[in-house]
């Protein structure tokens, strides 16, 4: 697999922002882009990819102390102008969230974590299944000379194939289509082709029977169904335009008909 | 081609045939046989002797034209056009199918000794038709010639004086290669690479070296020549499919189960000049696979049969994966360097064109 230098930076912030919430491990869970090729390395000829580092993290976990801005800012982290949102000292982009699920209903970003500042994290849609399907993983650098291993839990392919979708539609939903990624479609079906979607489907029925998250599970996999099936998905199209050529996009559309399908 | 009726073996066709021809017709008579000295002037050239048959109120003749090596077809020329009387016909002890459509269709006769026949006639109107033998029972030298490089065998072959430049002969050919199915070097193995080498010979491939040993003239000429009639696709009746998976998909997922198939065309050449630190030419779109097991290929890499835009093909090669059996063997799930460029050449546009590209650097790098 090629590896592009922005992905080894990524990771290399992963490791340190892992190092510095030490005290928080426990609460903490990867999703974003790193998981998904944790889990799913292959599944198109472009190259994974990317330049943040995203942890979700479970507030019943989380303990008051340390506070985690302190802890970020005493090691040369800057935040951002959203709530969660971090530079790291090389200039990656680390993002700390909330499933919104599992906070108190509120229209404001930012999300309320006892004993921490009101900036540290903030609500992200679609991560809710993160806290309750994962299992841990040892992230190691990308870098050669970089021998640190850390273990961390690591959102498992069915929180992620959700998490991802409900990202799509978010964006695409929105007025300002700045945000829409095509990458993100990749990601998807890198997931569903590299984990067995019908497997993904089955564990997805499951949390459906026994966390509260049925409903989540039901809409974003119905408009994830609907929304590829359509002859002018745009999911597709971001996911042909995230393989950049190297697969003819009548292949992409009914790759990703078919392995939707699956999911149930 | 041996045709004349001093020669022995000419008489005993010529009574076969008669007595063949009285079998069919019980009541009609074989008069006489007419030998070429003693033909009444102004008989058709090319005839070997005229066989008189009375049937019934008819009088006909046989214009018999005898082919002793059947393995000649092209040259049979039937000598004379049937007149009212005359029945042109030709003989031999075994004609091939080639041979018994080509005299059918210039409106002659044939006979061979396995039992293949077709008298006709139009006047009186006589029609007998008979099949015998479809293989020469006892085939010649020049019939067992190889005249095409399309079967595995003959790539396989040439696959290996790619690699080795030259070999001392058949047998230590098939020794070095050690082809599974070839394991008795008395077997068919010898005689497929001697078919090989024979005709890489005749066709001016190897230096003259006077009986010696077999060396390659020109590597390039030769991958070329391959091709003329060497295809991956139907060569190895490779199969075409689509996974859901995506081709990176399937190709990742078979690794990781360390499924047995080797990459070949235009992924397996960029794996190759990326592991010689070079720049592949061209990325690949699509993905040739040979398979130790194609079934067990198709299971675990969900691939669905789609001949016409299937972007994975996948060639069931057994024989491939045998590494006490197979030179080369192949490298890292990787069929060898020469393959992938013969096999990237026996296709058109892109393809052909990154198989000149490895073709180049392979000769480059074996001088």
């Amino acid at each position: 697999m090629d590896i592009s230098s922005d992905y080894v930076a990524a990771r290399r912030a992963l490791l340190d922002t892992l190092e510095i919430l030490a005290p928080h491990r426990d609460a903490l869970i990867l999703v974003g882009a790193q998981a998904v090729y944790l889990h799913a390395p292959g599944g198109l000829a472009t190259p994974a990819y990317t330049t943040d580092a995203d942890l979700a993290i479970s507030p019943d976990l989380l303990a008051t102390e340390p506070e985690i801005t302190a802890l970020l800012v005493a090691r040369g982290y800057h935040p951002t102008s959203n709530p969660g949102g971090w530079t790291a000292p090389g200039g990656v982009h680390v993002d700390l969230m909330i499933p919104d699920g599992v906070l108190t209903t509120s229209s404001r970003r930012r999300a309320p974590l006892d004993g921490h500042d009101s900036k540290t994290a903030r609500r992200a849609a679609g991560l809710e299944l993160a806290l309750v399907d994962h299992s841990p993983h040892t992230i190691s650098s990308l870098d050669g000379a970089d021998t640190r291993r850390i273990t961390l839990n690591v959102a498992g392919p069915a929180a992620l194939v959700i998490a991802k979708a409900v990202k799509l539609r978010e964006r695409l939903d929105a007025k300002d289509k700045s945000r829409v990624i095509a990458k993100d479609a990749g990601d998807l079906l890198r997931l569903l082709r590299m984990c067995d979607a019908a497997a993904i489907g089955v564990r997805l029925a499951d949390l459906a029977r026994t966390t509260p998250h049925s409903e989540l599970i039901g809409s974003t996999v119905a408009w994830l169904a609907g929304e590829v099936q359509g002859r002018n998905s745009q999911v597709v199209r971001l996911a042909v335009a995230a393989a950049a050529g190297t697969e003819r996009s009548s292949a992409i559309a009914r790759s990703m008909r078919d392995l939707v399908r699956r999911l149930g | 081609m041996t045709r004349n009726t001093a020669l022995f073996g000419t008489s005993a066709l010529l009574d076969d045939f008669m007595a063949a021809i009285h079998t069919f017709v019980p009541r009609s008579q074989i008069r006489c046989v007419v030998h070429p000295a003693t033909f009444p002037s102004g008989a058709g050239t090319g005839v070997d002797a005229i066989v008189c048959w009375t049937l019934g109120p008819f009088n006909l003749q046989f214009d018999v034209e005898i082919k002793l090596d059947a393995a000649a077809p092209r040259a049979l020329t039937p000598s004379s056009k049937g007149s009212k009387e005359i029945i042109p016909v030709v003989i031999a002890r075994y004609l091939s199918p080639v041979d018994r459509r080509r005299i059918m269709s210039e409106g002659s006769s044939y006979w061979d000794s396995t039992g293949n026949v077709l008298i006709q006639h139009a006047e009186p109107l006589i029609r007998i038709e008979r099949e015998g033998a479809q293989r020469s029972p006892e085939p010649t030298e020049r019939e067992d010639r190889l005249e095409s490089l399309k079967g595995r065998g003959a790539a396989r072959v040439v696959e290996y004086l790619l690699t080795s430049g030259s070999t001392t002969g058949p047998r230590d050919l098939v020794r070095s290669m050690h082809f599974p199915d070839f394991d008795d070097p008395d077997s068919v193995g010898v005689a497929t690479a001697s078919r090989v080498l024979t005709l890489l010979r005749e066709e001016n491939f190897c230096e003259p070296t006077g009986g010696g040993a077999i060396v390659v003239k020109d590597r390039t000429a030769l991958a070329r020549r391959l091709i003329e009639d060497y295809s991956f696709v139907r060569s190895n009746r490779a199969k075409r499919y689509f996974s859901p998976m995506g081709r990176e998909g399937a190709l990742t997922t078979l690794r990781s189960k360390g499924i047995s198939a080797a990459v070949t065309g235009l992924q397996g050449a960029a794996e190759y000049l990326v592991g010689k630190d070079m720049r592949p030419t061209l990325p690949p779109n699509d993905l040739w696979l040979y398979a130790a097991d194609a079934r067990q290929v198709e299971q675990v890499a969900q691939l669905e049969f789609a001949p016409r835009d299937g972007d994975i093909y996948v060639a069931d090669a057994p024989w491939m994966f045998d590494t006490h059996n197979y030179y080369p063997a192949p490298v890292g799930h990787r069929a060898y360097p020469w393959r992938i460029a013969f096999d990237l050449m026996s296709r058109d546009g892109r393809h052909a064109q990154a198989g000149e590209d490895l073709l180049a650097e392979l000769v480059r790098t074996a001088r």
